[in-house]
């Protein structure tokens, strides 16, 4: 039985700040069983699965009118699992040629508000390292369910959000992470994954009540407020903006467009492993992302070396690295502008972001290497 | 590929790392895909040891520590969340079984021992209301759909009318999400043109939300004046729509289900957005969204081909609809029977694309060339022909009226079009909150029964130089 007098003494352990890369992923490490079949085997599991899991579209309609015909089915579910969010090369989205920079400016004066720096701060019973394993199974199934890299990012940030309102007992910290995970595909997927289905996950150790109960308690807690700015729309706009600036004209127009996408790619994945990473909660997302792309552009560089002709090469960088500098300036707030030693505080902030960026890479070389 | 590891890195932190991997693979291996012959005896979350319930500080146990009894199903007896702040003096109880996993209580002093906040007993759950259901009074039924109904209802506590949609919390998979989304963006959303969310319920069996009382929607105010509107209201309306829907693009969200019956209109004629239950946030384009989404007569023609790329574009056809029923008084494309209809309709006047006009429509799902007549593009005043009584609403029109969607024209701009220069300027430097209607000279003429003849008259210049077709 847990006692109050325990939630009250979340001052304790304040002195959890040691170092910062103590956390990684375990990917590939959770499935031992599924890492046995081939990837293509796998893909398919994944696929059956996939099938019998996700809820039927309750907005059909479309598919009823066109069953006599022959044309197959428009949804999109045998998109390759890795790649939900890929678009197809050279086209910038309507939305970011339209509306890309004020969006941009809108949700980063929106990412404060919804920025949980310290949730485990006055958590009397949860750690980093049970933040690390938590987020790093979440992240798993998302993958599992093949909801978008949003709906992930999203769902950390709820649990993140509601451990920063509620002391929440180590026994329910599973409950809180498939309840944030289903609230989040409520809010950006087309459809969610069953309940039953997400309590299997937990070998059903808790009850269908109990992640409504607390989902209704998540909600009441965050006052509905679950319109978060994430890690996957700042990379996503990053990548449009590399894409649309895109000056040196290359021979070949598909490599032109492959390689900012495949950069956005990796740096997806760095963007993965900092959900995980509890020292990376005190970096708001739109500089977390433009780090993450800094760090895949310079991967890349490494990988492909000679292939690519050097001056290109480095006008990408720079442009990369303009980018992170626009993450790291303040929002146009007329307190930050006048601010001087603000706008320091920042820069210092995203070097220091780069570096710690820097270090979790080399730590987990394996994983990202195997997503590769 | 990856050779980024600083030369400063300590060895030992690598091999903490290590070690800490090697802890959670362990520890989680259990609770990740291997369910089928795990059956019960695998730890889920690790127990919150007995021990630790006495002393204070030694609660903190990481996840990964695995208990003796790591063979045993966890037996959860009791655990609390309690808020750290103590907002208001509702209680919250609610007991699964005899395993309660979560009880909130919020106690009205935050300075109580903490030992009364503890419950014990399973028995007696309660279910009683969070929020201030009290708080209104419930008048006639307004509406029902297919989640909620909504009633008309009034304040108690300044008397004022209010929109009470009501949603059943009965559901299979807990809280619909439509009722989600809705309340999670109009949370976000403060605008003119936007209907304001004043409050939200949350009781054990409903969710209410509470609406600003709006009296009218655009689909009662055209049946109720026939035969196309005035047009100087037409172009007040579409200029309030056109802000709202840029406010909500700026911000990555989609309404996705444009029509009149969704436009509130408020006695002044303030037009107001409503009904986000399937609007999204939109953050990652190319996303797949659901199919269905908007009502057929009001749905793109890249979606009814079965496009799932939506964006922006994909509320601006229905803008340009819906301009179109309020200037001529009929649905543009009233598809009668499905999608192939529909989409005939829409061909018929502006032609049947080709991946010259249109490129990439080859490649979407549903076209097949030989599936349809081939027509060639119209002007729009043959088919809509008051179109052509007001000035450059037919430009404007045909600017929406876009088969490929990346051509039609964004919110934004569209509010910068001659068709509105005839407007105050003063209009495009309002407050988000400010109505158009706070600017002076501004005001909704009164409908004509037959507005034909007035607009006729008034533009008859307009009439003359756009020449006759019919």
């Amino acid at each position: 039985m847990v006692y109050c007098a325990e939630m009250v003494s979340y001052a304790v352990n304040g002195e959890r700040s040691q170092s910062v890369h103590k956390r990684k992923r375990m990917d590939g490490a959770a499935s031992p069983s599924v890492e046995a079949l081939t990837p293509a085997q796998q893909r398919q599991a994944a696929r059956h699965r996939k099938q019998k899991l996700m809820s039927k579209l309750s907005d059909s309609g479309f598919e009823e009118d066109l069953m006599s015909s022959p044309i197959p089915s428009p949804f999109r579910t045998d998109v390759p699992p890795l790649h939900p969010d890929q678009q197809k090369p050279g086209q910038l989205s309507c939305w970011y040629l339209q509306y890309g920079d004020i969006g941009f400016k809108i949700q980063r004066e929106k990412e404060a508000q919804f920025h949980p720096c310290k949730s485990l701060v006055r958590q009397p019973q949860l750690t980093e390292e049970a933040r690390c394993t938590l987020v790093s199974w979440l992240i798993q199934v998302h993958r599992h369910f093949r909801l978008s890299f949003e709906c992930c990012c999203l769902a950390v940030n709820i649990t993140d959000r509601f451990l920063a309102s509620t002391p929440v007992a180590a026994d329910c910290f599973q409950l809180l992470g498939v309840s944030a995970l289903l609230l989040a595909s409520k809010q950006v997927e087309m459809c969610s994954p069953q309940i039953s289905h997400l309590l299997s996950l937990c070998c059903d150790a808790f009850t269908k009540e109990q992640l409504c109960n607390l989902e209704c308690l998540i909600l009441r807690r965050l006052n509905f407020r679950l319109d978060a700015p994430t890690l996957a729309f700042f990379l996503d706009y990053y990548t449009n903006c590399i894409e649309a600036a895109q000056l040196v004209p290359e021979s070949t127009c598909g490599d032109r467009f492959q390689r900012p996408r495949r950069c956005s790619h990796l740096a997806q994945k760095v963007c993965e492993l900092t959900l995980a990473d509890y020292a990376f909660n005190k970096y708001p997302p739109s500089l977390t992302a433009g780090c993450a792309l800094r760090i895949a552009s310079k991967l890349l560089k490494t990988e492909q070396g000679l292939a690519a002709v050097q001056s290109q090469e480095d006008q990408w960088d720079s442009f990369v690295n303009d980018l992170c500098t626009k993450a790291a300036q303040p929002p146009d707030s007329p307190l930050a502008m006048k601010d001087h030693s603000f706008a320091e505080d920042q820069a210092n902030l995203a070097a220091e972001c780069k570096d710690n960026l820097r270090l979790l890479v080399s730590l987990n070389q394996e994983a990202l290497a195997q997503i590769e | 590929m990856c050779d980024l590891m600083p030369a400063s890195q300590p060895a030992e932190k690598i091999g903490k790392m290590k070690k800490l991997r090697r802890t959670l693979s362990e520890s989680f291996r259990s609770i990740a895909f291997k369910k089928e012959d795990s059956g019960f005896d695998e730890i889920c979350v690790t127990k919150m040891s007995t021990r630790s319930c006495q002393g204070t500080d030694s609660v903190i146990k990481p996840l990964d520590t695995i208990p003796e009894d790591k063979k045993v199903r966890v037996q959860r007896t009791q655990s609390g969340f309690d808020p750290f702040e103590k907002p208001a003096s509702q209680v919250k109880r609610v007991h699964s079984e005899n395993n309660a996993c979560i009880n909130a209580k919020s106690s009205s002093s935050g300075k109580e021992s903490p030992k009364l906040r503890r419950h014990s007993s399973p028995s007696s759950p309660t279910s009683p209301k969070f929020g201030k259901a009290d708080s209104y009074e419930k008048l006639e039924k307004l509406g029902e759909g297919s989640y909620a109904t909504v009633y008309k209802g009034k304040s108690k506590v300044n008397g004022k009318l209010v929109a009470l949609k009501v949603i059943r919390l009965q559901e299979e998979e807990g809280t619909p999400f439509t009722a989600i989304r809705e309340a999670s963006l109009l949370k976000g959303l403060k605008h003119a043109n936007i209907v304001l969310l004043h409050d939200i319920i949350h009781t054990k069996e409903t969710l209410t939300l509470v609406f600003e009382y709006v009296h009218t929607d655009l689909c009662q105010y055209m049946d109720k004046h026939p035969g196309g509107l005035h047009p100087d209201n037409v172009k007040l309306f579409l200029f309030q729509l056109l802000r709202g829907l840029s406010y909500i693009h700026q911000r990555y969200i989609l309404h996705r289900d444009l029509k009149p019956q969704n436009l509130l209109i408020s006695d002044t004629g303030e037009l107001k957005l409503a009904d986000f239950g399937l609007a999204r946030a939109k953050s990652v384009p190319s996303h797949t969204y659901s199919n269905e989404v908007v009502t057929l007569w009001y749905r793109p023609p890249d979606v009814l081909l079965g496009s799932t790329d939506y964006s922006t574009c994909l509320d601006m056809w229905g803008v340009g609809c819906i301009f179109i029923e309020m200037i001529q008084g009929v649905a543009a494309f009233p598809g009668m029977k499905d999608i192939q209809d529909q989409l005939e309709r829409i061909f018929l006047v502006l032609g049947t694309p080709s991946e010259e006009t249109w490129p990439g429509v080859n490649s979407l799902p549903h076209f097949k060339p030989d599936r349809f007549t081939v027509y060639s593009a119209k002007k729009l005043r043959q088919a809509w022909n008051k179109l052509g009584y007001v000035d450059h609403a037919e430009e404007l029109a045909s600017r929406f009226l876009q088969c490929f969607p990346k051509n039609r024209l964004s919110a934004q701009a569209a509010l910068n079009h001659e068709y509105f220069s005839n407007l105050p300027p003063r209009l495009w430097e309002l407050q988000d909150m400010s109505s158009i209607f706070t600017v002076p000279n501004v005001k909704l003429q009164t409908e004509s029964g037959d507005s034909i003849q007035v607009c006729a008259r008034r533009n008859s210049h307009g009439k003359a130089s756009s020449g006759s077709k019919h």
